[in-house]
């Protein structure tokens, strides 16, 4: 081999190994009732389109973009519904809000920045933090700006609304509590890793996890540490809360079911593969899905497999939300398909690809 | 059985990740500095494959007189000219592999440099957590240093550099370097590819910058600045400054 051929294999090899990777954006599932009491679940797809589904046959109601061609170049979070709206936002730095029986569009929002986090909604209004670690509050009606809040560095946890708070988890390390009518700061609690994952709140506690590790209980009003965890890996999965008992997956393929109140271990479930996605209890059912594709539902109170076999297996990883609502479980895989299960036994219902 | 994928992630890709990071924590968290720290450490362990290399190659080039009278003397017997090219290599002690083989062990070492650059780098969701499969347990200063401060000197080191003075840095001391290994050559078809290389390399580096993290670029400045260090004590300025090009003291007097 000449010199040329090897310094311009050196040059291809390199070209390929350095491709930086994504941006691709993860599937993520909402459920929604919007207009007169209708019905759906609100996907966006990892080809970073939102699609309205009806949750009864899969049958897609309505798509944004309408048009083939374009999409909204990634989106990372579920989106937001409520107030007859559902809200997103994206890569593209934007945050869109659709009626949400049509999918028209209401307004959009330019944050400045890629947005990762999606949005949180209630009161009226619309919170959503972006990349560089702007946070805005924003009129849900008109898309107006009311106030915003600036964190030291990105966003990438969805905000919760929690009453007359908004927390935001930040990848500073710090978990704040704004006011959610003035975006003022109340108070903030610094961890010891990056916070990439939306807190849960339940009886005056907030329940996260990060990338230390670790999972920690504060108060709501007063931002002080009740209870810590350690886990065996980064926790990106955003806690559940359900009958005083805190459920939360981490990287380390482990399902934890911690007393809300102590901390204390109930249970534990190892998954075949490291668990990204949000877990959800749905009709006393409490179902997680893995990097791997595997769907399991577990019974609450002692962690027992309720369901969960070959049919369960999706063969492509879940990543982001898993949605819930008439009777059903709702989850998205990263290679565009989205599949309905009975949420108590587990029987497969629909199946759909949104592309091909 | 592990793959080939996991073997390359076990020996190579997560040590060098871990490390890259530890650097970044132990200097000030400027994952700038650690980018030249750490290439200068990985240069220095792969001198002796360098070096090897340079020799090699500096011998081969020395017996290229040769080769072309014997390529003259038995112009129309090709296995003749095999024959006596080999004996002739046997005679001096090169191996026409001396300087492919080290160039040949350094590719998998580049390309895990560069991958733990832009996995380090990534500011995208699924960077970072296909990143979190690379770091070791045990290192909870790195975990708790995650996510990286790309910010150094008026990079982001995630992006491009957004005015341009890195790819013309990374061009001008490629087209140095490149100057510098390349030997006189009476052969006209050798002297034109001379000339391509002369040219295609500095631009496809600098295409690189502009398309990849300035971080990468930074790994390919330093990397280049110190191959043209080790070239000037090995064989001096070669054909970039040809007419008082004088070779320094062997850096190698103990080699064979």
């Amino acid at each position: 081999m000449s010199r040329a051929g090897l310094i311009l294999l050196v040059g291809l090899l390199g070209a390929a190994a350095c491709a930086p990777p994504g941006p691709h954006g993860w599937a993520n599932v909402a459920f929604g009732v919007v207009g007169e009491g209708t019905p759906l679940v609100y996907l966006v797809g990892a080809e970073a389109k939102l699609f309205a589904l009806d949750p009864d046959t899969g049958q897609v109601r309505w798509q944004f973009p309408s048009e083939a061609d374009r999409n909204l170049t990634a989106v990372y979070g579920p989106p937001a519904v409520g107030n007859g709206l559902v809200v997103v936002g994206a890569y593209d730095r934007k945050v869109y809000a659709l009626d949400g029986a049509t999918g028209s569009a209401r307004w959009e929002f330019d944050t400045g920045a890629p947005v990762i986090a999606g949005p949180a909604m209630a009161a009226g209004l619309v919170v959503v933090g972006n990349g560089a670690g702007r946070v805005v509050g924003l009129e849900a009606s008109s898309g107006q700006l009311r106030w915003e809040f600036r964190a030291e560095k990105p966003l990438w946890a969805r905000p919760v609304i929690a009453g007359p708070t908004v927390l935001i988890a930040g990848m500073d390390h710090y978990l704040r509590a704004l006011d959610l009518q003035s975006g003022q700061l109340r108070w903030q609690f610094r961890a010891d890793g990056a916070l990439p994952c939306t807190p849960a709140v339940d009886q005056g506690l907030v329940f996260f996890g990060g990338l230390d590790s670790t999972i920690r209980a504060v108060g709501l009003a007063d931002g002080v540490e009740r209870w810590r965890f350690a886990v065996g890996h980064w926790v990106w999965s955003s806690p559940v809360v359900a009958g005083g008992t805190v459920y939360v997956a981490g990287l380390d393929r482990r399902v934890y079911a911690l007393d809300a109140a102590t901390g204390q271990t109930r249970w534990v479930y190892t998954a075949a593969h490291r668990v990204k996605a949000d877990p959800v209890v749905a009709d006393g059912v409490l179902v997680i899905a893995d990097e791997g594709g595997q769907v399991v539902g577990l019974r609450p109170s002692d962690g027992q497999v309720l369901w969960g076999g070959q049919e369960h297996n999706l063969g492509a990883p879940v990543v982001g939300s898993i949605a819930a609502g008439r009777g059903r479980v709702f989850v998205a895989t990263q290679n565009y398909w989205v599949y309905s299960f009975d949420s108590v036994t587990g029987i497969p219902k629909w199946r759909i690809q949104t592309r091909k | 059985m592990p793959s080939i994928g996991d073997l390359f992630n076990l020996i190579l890709f997560d040590p060098m990740v871990n490390a890259l990071l530890l650097l970044y924590v132990l200097l000030g968290h400027n994952f700038g500095v650690a980018i030249v720290a750490f290439t200068l450490i990985v240069r220095v362990l792969m001198l002796p494959l360098t070096l090897r290399q340079l020799h090699a190659s500096r011998k081969l080039s020395e017996l290229q007189p040769k080769i072309q009278e014997l390529q003259r003397k038995y112009r129309d017997d090709r296995e003749k000219i095999s024959r006596e090219t080999m004996a002739l290599y046997r005679e001096h002690g090169v191996s026409p592999l001396g300087c492919l083989v080290p160039t040949l062990i350094q590719f998998p070492i580049w390309i895990g440099l560069y991958q733990a650059i832009v996995f380090a780098l990534s500011d995208r969701p699924e960077g970072l957590l296909g990143l979190s499969q690379h770091i070791y347990p045990w290192l909870s200063t790195v975990h708790q240093a995650i996510p990286i401060n790309n910010r150094f000197l008026w990079l982001d080191l995630a992006h491009p550099d957004p005015i341009y003075i890195l790819p013309v840095l990374v061009g001008a001391s490629t087209w140095v370097q490149q100057k510098m290994m390349t030997m006189p050559s009476a052969d006209p078809q050798q002297q034109q590819m001379n000339q391509m290389m002369l040219i295609t390399m500095p631009l496809m580096f600098a295409f690189f910058t502009i398309q990849f993290p300035s971080g990468l670029a930074i790994y390919w400045l330093v990397s280049n600045l110190i191959s043209i260090v080790i070239q000037y004590f090995v064989t001096g300025w070669g054909s970039l400054l040809p007419a008082t090009s004088t070779r320094p003291k062997p850096a190698t007097s103990r080699r064979k």
